[in-house]
């Protein structure tokens, strides 16, 4: 999907690099089922691993790298996960001073965005390199850019062709009405989802809020650049300062896997407030650990640690249907978009 | 990992050990192999064009492949990668 932003035309070198990792990840499919093989054939579904995960994730490492294809597999990953941040950067600025300011005229326009000099970052994110992005979200001026057309469009949807926005539209679709007025995101990152609910809902007026102030940057622009008039905040999800009984939808995408579990309730919680009575709530996430075999879940587990996502396993191990229940939701009930476990979606609504 | 999620972001990754230095030599001579045709096949084509009195550097790194070129060389890349991985695993 184009959003209107200039196209980044990148050099030689930045075109081919992004080849690359595409080629790293799909020449790399005979190598991760060898390392995959590797495992089940030992394990199984891992029935009698250790309840316990940490000792489970040991044992299972512990054999899997006596595999030459498990000990390629992580070399392999550790070098993307090193690099595609850099790769991504260094693409960005040979674009040339002219193309960055060129973004700058999308800075005005019909989107807002407040940035709160006082803003008290959470500790759960300050300082935490999510995905092994160099730098943090805020790592370069340019970083909403820089992830959300770079690593996403020339990466990501490499290996996983169209998932960035089809998953994003398709389950902004989810939510239990056709129309919404006041639809807060909880989240927004770099705009994918906000375009999906904005094209979902075409009358609903978006308020939009994420700790990133270069990735609300980068939605500014992106709304300016599509007419949308999306109210954008530097807030964070849990303590978002709006009134009670403010909004018809509260909604987020793969927000809730990147926050600590007591973040997650009070998300919930806070998500409850703000909701009018009869208000829909709808989030998506990663898939349950609870949807996985034990080896699954240890080779899941393992996989996150050295992928930067280090809340990774407190969310996948919570039932976000008896939080939704916690936290007030009535008609709570979890889909998916019928073309596997992920996105795993919950949905609830606020009793009128 | 320790509880701070900022352990997160370098994590001491476990990689190749000892035993894979003879997969490691393999791997890097598949790589010196594919990247010598590589600067033969530029040197080549410089030569080719320079016959024809173009210059062609900085239209190269301006050049965006046809929907055909990029599929193909996608399909080169990938077996690159596998060849050079399969290497290191010494699984070929």
């Amino acid at each position: 999907m184009k959003n209107n932003l200039p196209e980044a035309n990148l050099n030689q070198r930045g075109r081919a690099s992004f080849d690359f990792l595409g080629h790293m990840f799909h020449g790399t499919h005979n190598i991760r089922t060898a390392a995959t093989e590797y495992v089940e054939n030992e394990f199984g579904e891992g029935d009698e691993l250790p309840e316990d995960l940490d000792q489970r994730v040991k044992q299972v490492s512990e054999y899997a790298l006596q595999s030459p294809a498990t000990r390629v597999r992580r070399t392999v990953g550790e070098w993307h996960a090193s690099n595609h941040g850099q790769i991504a950067v260094d693409a960005f600025e040979a674009l040339g001073e002219e193309f960055a300011a060129n973004l700058h005229q999308f800075d005005k326009g019909s989107s807002s965005l407040t940035l709160d000099d006082e803003f008290d970052v959470p500790s759960y994110w300050e300082g935490v390199e999510f995905h092994r992005t160099s730098g943090g979200w805020d790592g370069h001026q340019y970083m909403g850019f820089i992830h959300g057309e770079l690593v996403h469009k020339k990466m990501v949807d490499v290996i996983y062709p169209g998932a960035i926005f089809k998953q994003r539209c398709d389950v902004a679709k989810l939510a239990p009405k056709d129309t919404y007025e006041k639809i807060l995101e909880m989240g927004t990152s770099t705009g994918h989802y906000t375009l999906g609910l904005a094209l979902a809902y075409p009358d609903a007026s978006i308020t939009g809020l994420d700790l990133s102030a270069r990735a609300l940057e980068h939605t500014l622009r992106v709304g300016n650049a599509n007419n949308y008039s999306w109210d954008l905040y530097r807030r964070p999800a849990e303590r978002t300062g709006f009134d009670d009984n403010t909004f018809d939808l509260v909604s987020s995408y793969i927000l809730l896997h990147e926050l600590p579990l007591q973040t997650i309730k009070d998300v919930f919680a806070e998500a409850f407030r703000v909701l009018k009575p009869g208000g829909d709530m709808l989030m998506s996430d990663v898939v349950r650990y609870a949807q996985m075999n034990k080896l699954q879940v240890s080779l899941a587990d393992e996989d996150a640690a050295y992928g930067g996502e280090p809340f990774w396993r407190e969310s996948a191990s919570a039932d976000l249907e008896a939080i939704a229940d916690e936290a007030g939701f009535t008609d709570v009930r979890i889909t998916n978009l019928g073309t596997g476990p992920y996105p795993y979606v919950v949905i609830g609504s606020k009793p009128l | 990992m320790s509880g701070d999620p900022k352990s997160f972001n370098n994590p001491d990754t476990p990689t190749l050990i000892a035993q894979d230095s003879a997969g490691l030599g393999q791997a890097v001579l598949t790589l010196t192999h594919e990247l010598w045709i590589v600067i033969d096949r530029l040197n080549a084509l410089e030569g080719v064009l320079k016959k024809h009195g173009m210059n062609v550097s900085e239209e190269i790194e301006n050049y965006t492949p046809s929907d055909a070129d990029k599929a193909q060389l996608d399909e080169r890349g990938k077996q690159m990668v596998q060849r050079i991985t399969d290497a290191l695993a010494h699984s070929n």
